[in-house]
């Protein structure tokens, strides 16, 4: 992995200094801000990019950088929680599922293939609908939507890796279940779940906006990017500024995991980087 | 040679600049941006929004609302009130017909009433007919008495041009009620018999109004046209298309193209747009509406009058109307407005002041906890508030929301849409509301139901016995001045008491191509569209 990570190449990388940039604006955002989140100055309201407020001031005359710093956290913790969350499930279902065959299998996969005939957003509206916004609840319910991708991808690998040599070898010395699962084929999996989940953060992150611009994400006045790119739909006549910053870190931020991603799964995926040397047993 | 000379003009005159007959003529049509499909367009299951921009053309009540707000006939011809104030003899207009041909007679007053009566049909309109003779038998809950039962009718048909409406006690508002939109008249050879939820007729409706509906494509337009034997003399346009674009930015942007023509209540944000566009022009107003704070005072810590005292002063609503309202937001010392004969001046306007705010919360018991919000018996100070999404409500809450951190109150703010907005309200499941009232032209409408002890939109609770006796006696009074007296000392219990903290009254202002002659602003909801009937247009 060491040595995958190298070769990522520029496309990888670019998308590493976004995420970067991401990371820190969420871990040093509030010190950075100019002002508090929610700090109003009406006397202000609607004022454009200027020396005071570099990107300009919203509908209730708050600091548009200073909210666009602490949301960086507010989308980074959303992303990432609930990604760890799907992938956390889908791991431990793929992985049953996997290596077990059998009836787990069946109806494991009987369950994805039901969570996945249901538009996941449409789901997630539904319970954020009923269960009200909070950042926990969008963390669990985003999570809880989207592990069955995971979970089917988990069980290829798994399925892949549990005929490979190796894992016949410690099978044969007498290892158990659970060691062989967890130090030989979930280990060798993992470099392309990371792969996958890095590409999954930046949809959370857009599933996360698409929530708040519905007005069913986080409850106001936490300063979600997509929250505030509803809120600049207002008045998207009278200040262009307040919908177009959002929007770029929106774009900026999706488009940085996307890069990473693919430059991870350039790196480690090894169907992509050698091709000749394609693991045996077909998945 | 005359045949030539034919000739010749017919070749010249188009180059001449006489347009071919269906070219540049004058539109004699407007476009109108409305921002959803009505509900339905039967008056008696009237709901709001934009039932009212269509309402007004399709239907004739049996009296408007002049500028002066008070009521003079339309589809009446004369009233007459007996000595006790209990029955009005009501003679009405005679060749007056329906879309259909059909004459307009008494009958149909008498069907209308009657339907409102009647409990199965989802009228809103409903309580303010509470006054009739027969309303407790009606609309009992358990064993409602049928209409043909009742043994004196609240309406009575007594010839083909004249009804009388019979009351129980002398209610002075009763002509105010009966006035357009929410009290326009039905056509009973259309309707009798059928249930007015689930008839047809709501979406085909037939008025006696100046324009008929030709046309409901669902989500996206309506189109009126002018009904030529209006009995007020034949509109002068010959169409207006209702266009419904759910976006207020797209409304605007649709306005400063000329894609439509007018837009009622854009956002105030839009109005330095809109000044400095020369093809459109504006319209001001004052409304009788009211926007303010609810307080559920069965919540322990508002329960406290000093508690709801002190947030009234922790609000600073002058910077609101100034900025959030740019000055389109009047001020309020109460829930009836400056504009109304019953405003009181006795009653000051609450002053911001945030220290007397902490100095009442001092003395109600509470001190500053760690995170800076007030705590008393180990209990916060934190407060939810519910918010319709609705004209610019969100942005105040959110304003207020701050205001009140300074002095140590925590607010949540909880925007709704207006159907769950209601829903809290009317369980009085909210700690705080910011509540949109429409208001009343008279007072005794609105301030009965919001006030009086027991009513079903008195949701927070509040009680108190004079304001009871207060409100029952202004309603029947005989005389504006007795009623002015009692409303002027029932505004003043309520600034004392706060059930209530009203904010400001939003103005009402519409955005139009200023080639539209005869727009004329009403203080109601929507009012200007009372005027299109006149509208002309004229480059």
């Amino acid at each position: 992995m060491r040595v995958g990570l190298a070769v990522m190449g520029a496309r990888g990388w670019s998308g590493a200094l976004l995420v970067g940039l991401l990371v820190l604006a969420a871990a040093a955002g509030p010190a950075l801000a100019p002002q508090d989140y929610a700090e109003q100055d009406l006397t202000r309201r609607l004022e454009p990019p200027s020396a005071a407020h570099w990107l300009g001031t919203d509908g209730l005359g708050r600091d548009i950088l200073s909210r666009l710093l602490w949301g960086a956290r507010l989308s980074l913790a959303i992303g990432v929680g609930a990604t760890a969350l799907a992938v956390a499930v889908g791991i431990g279902a793929g992985a049953v599922a996997g290596y077990f065959r059998g009836r787990a299998d069946r109806m494991l996969m009987r369950a994805t293939d039901v969570f996945m005939c249901i538009p996941a957003l449409f789901l997630v509206l539904i319970v954020v609908a009923v269960f009200g916004a909070s950042v926990r609840n969008t963390v669990l319910v985003i999570g809880l939507a989207y592990w069955p991708p995971t979970a089917r991808f988990v069980r290829g690998e798994v399925l892949a890796l549990r005929g490979q040599p190796f894992v016949e070898a410690a099978r044969a010395l007498g290892a158990a279940d659970l060691h062989i699962l967890g130090g030989h084929v979930l280990r060798n999996a993992m470099p392309l779940v990371l792969t996958q989940a890095s590409l999954f953060v930046a949809n959370a992150v857009l599933i996360e906006s698409a929530l708040s611009f519905l007005g069913l994400g986080v409850p106001p006045p936490l300063p979600s990017w997509g929250a505030m790119l509803a809120d600049g739909r207002r008045f998207l006549l009278q200040g262009w500024w307040i919908a177009t910053f959002p929007g770029l870190a929106i774009f900026l931020v999706v488009l940085g995991f996307n890069l990473l991603g693919d430059g991870l799964r350039e790196a480690l995926d090894p169907r992509l980087a050698a091709p000749r040397r394609r693991r045996g047993v077909a998945a | 040679m005359t045949r030539l000379v034919g000739v010749v003009l017919a070749l010249a005159l188009p180059a001449l600049g006489f347009p071919a007959p269906c070219a540049a003529e004058a539109p004699r049509q407007i476009v109108m941006g409305i921002e959803t499909d009505p509900r339905s367009l039967n008056p008696v299951l009237f709901r709001g929004g934009t039932e009212f921009d269509l309402l007004w053309q399709i239907y004739d009540s049996l009296f408007e609302l002049g500028h002066d707000l008070v009521p003079r006939p339309v589809l009446a011809e004369s009233v007459q009130v007996s000595r006790d104030g209990l029955t009005y003899t009501i003679r009405l207009k005679s060749g007056v017909t329906w879309h259909d041909g059909k004459p307009f007679t008494a009958e149909d007053v008498a069907f209308t009433i009657r339907e409102h009566l009647n409990p199965a049909n989802a009228s809103s309109w409903r309580s303010n007919f509470h006054a009739f003779v027969g309303f407790p038998e009606l609309t009992a809950k358990e064993n409602p008495v049928p209409y043909e039962s009742l043994p004196r009718k609240p309406v009575e048909v007594l010839d083909r041009h004249t009804v009388r409406l019979n009351l129980r006690y002398p209610y002075a508002p009763l002509l105010t009620v009966l006035v357009s939109p929410q009290g326009a008249i039905l056509p009973r050879h259309l309707l009798e018999g059928q249930s007015l939820n689930t008839a047809e007729f709501n979406r085909k409706p037939i008025g006696t109004g100046p324009f008929r509906l030709v046309e409901w494509r669902r989500g996206e337009r309506l189109v009126l046209e002018a009904n030529p034997d209006y009995h007020r003399g034949r509109p002068a346009l010959d169409r207006v298309i209702m266009q419904i674009i759910p976006e207020m930015t797209v409304r605007l942007a649709q306005l400063e193209s000329g894609g439509i023509q007018f837009l009622r209540s854009p956002a105030p944000d839009a109005i330095p747009a809109i000044r400095r566009n020369p093809r459109l022009t504006t319209l001001f107003g004052e409304d009788v509406n009211f926007r303010g704070i609810v307080f559920q005072l069965e919540h322990p810590a508002l329960a406290d009058r000093r508690v709801r005292q002190a947030i009234a002063f922790a609000i600073d609503t002058k910077t609101i109307r100034q900025t959030l309202g740019r000055g389109y937001m009047t001020e309020a010392n109460g829930p009836i407005p400056p504009s109304s004969w019953a405003y009181t001046t006795k009653v000051k306007p609450t002053p911001y002041d945030p220290e007397r705010a902490r100095r009442l919360l001092a003395e109600a018991g509470y001190s500053a906890g760690r995170d800076g919000v007030l705590v008393k018996d180990g209990r916060r100070l934190s407060l939810g508030l519910v918010v319709e999404v609705y004209e610019n409500l969100v942005d105040v809450a959110a304003a207020i929301q701050q205001q009140l951190k300074t002095v140590g109150v925590e607010v949540s703010v909880e925007p709704l849409e207006f159907g769950a907005w209601s829903d809290r309200f009317m369980k009085g499941a909210y700690d705080l509301l910011l509540l949109a009232s429409a208001g009343s032209v008279d007072p005794d409408p609105i301030s009965y139901s919001l006030f009086r002890t027991g009513q079903p939109r008195n949701t927070n609770g509040y009680s108190n016995p004079r304001v009871d006796e207060l409100l029952d006696r202004a309603r029947s009074a005989r005389t504006q001045t007795e009623r002015k007296a009692l409303y002027a000392e029932f505004v003043e219990i309520l600034d004392e008491e706060k059930p209530i903290h009203v904010l400001y009254h939003q103005q009402r202002w519409y955005a139009f191509d200023r080639r539209y002659k005869g727009f004329e602003h009403l203080g109601v909801s929507a009012g200007v569209l009372q005027s299109l009937r006149r509208v002309r247009f004229q480059p």
